[in-house]
């Protein structure tokens, strides 16, 4: 079965593409727009170059397994080629190896001396603030919070996407986190939103 | 035992999994009953709930109409050249 899903110009043949992949377009521009650190024009081209992709291969897509991590991986594969091309490479970490979160409770996400904020803490926050604090961490926290905050793909999904072993997807999103907020915490307390000190 | 409530160390060591739909079941069930006496655990969690809505809507913009119109081209383009 062929559906119309664009503009009126015509039909795709590859089955349940239409169906199946489209959909997914304004996530895999929003995940490729925070790869890129906010560069829209690269966003364009690298969601367009995801969908040639997948097109080309859709034929090693399960149906009905859900496209959406299935995107973000080529996605993210094409990103990582990208930047192989430029020769930027992301910068690789060691630091997963013997990190353990039991070191770390969700209790230390500020430094012991400062209160926790009360929630209404991100009420004062403009999109753009977050969007620059997200775009600050490094790619390998980036894309972990991105994937979960922000597109709500499980741990499992995760894995798939970035073929991280389970605990490093865990501690990866831990600590992205932290930074992030912590990053917010430093910002807000720049600009008077909250005030800094000891509780 | 297992179906007591879980302590703070342990609230806090799945706070994570918990927020993020991992925990099912008892070990769910376990975690929210500590949490809804918790005075010291619960506004963790109140605060990483708020956390996790908050960045969801604040990077969820959609892709430009031009962009998914070009994909739909490149998409048809490749078809017609038996791609």
């Amino acid at each position: 079965m062929t559906v119309a899903t664009g503009p009126g110009e015509g039909t795709l043949s590859a089955p349940g593409f239409a169906e199946e992949a489209l959909p997914w377009l304004d996530a895999v521009y929003r995940f490729a727009l925070r790869l890129t650190g906010g560069d829209t024009a690269e966003a364009e081209d690298l969601a367009q170059e995801t969908f040639l992709r997948a097109h080309r291969h859709w034929h090693t897509y399960r149906r009905g397994t859900g496209a959406r991590a299935w995107l973000f991986t080529i996605t993210r594969n094409t990103f990582l080629r990208r930047l192989e091309r430029l020769a930027r490479r992301p910068e690789v970490t060691q630091t997963d190896v013997g990190f353990d979160i039991g070191d770390v409770s969700p209790t230390d996400i500020f430094d012991k001396d400062v209160a926790l904020p009360d929630r209404e803490f991100f009420d004062s926050f403009i999109d753009e603030e977050v969007i620059r604090a997200v775009e600050a961490l490094p790619t390998e926290f980036r894309e972990v919070v991105v994937l979960s905050d922000v597109e709500g793909l499980s741990y499992a999904e995760i894995v798939e996407v970035t073929g991280l072993p389970l605990g490093t997807v865990k501690s990866r999103l831990f600590r992205g986190r932290r930074q992030l907020q912590r990053a917010l915490y430093e910002y807000a307390v720049e600009m008077g939103y909250v005030r800094g000190g000891t509780s | 035992m297992k179906d007591e409530a879980a302590s703070c160390r342990e609230t806090m060591d799945r706070l994570w999994e918990l927020l993020d739909s991992e925990l099912h079941g008892p070990d769910s069930e376990r975690l929210q009953a500590h949490l809804d006496r918790c005075q010291s655990c619960f506004p963790q969690y109140d605060f990483q709930r708020a956390y996790r809505a908050f960045v969801a809507s604040c990077c969820r913009h959609d892709a430009p109409p031009e962009l998914r119109r070009r994909i739909f081209m490149a998409l048809l383009e490749e078809e017609s050249r038996g791609g």
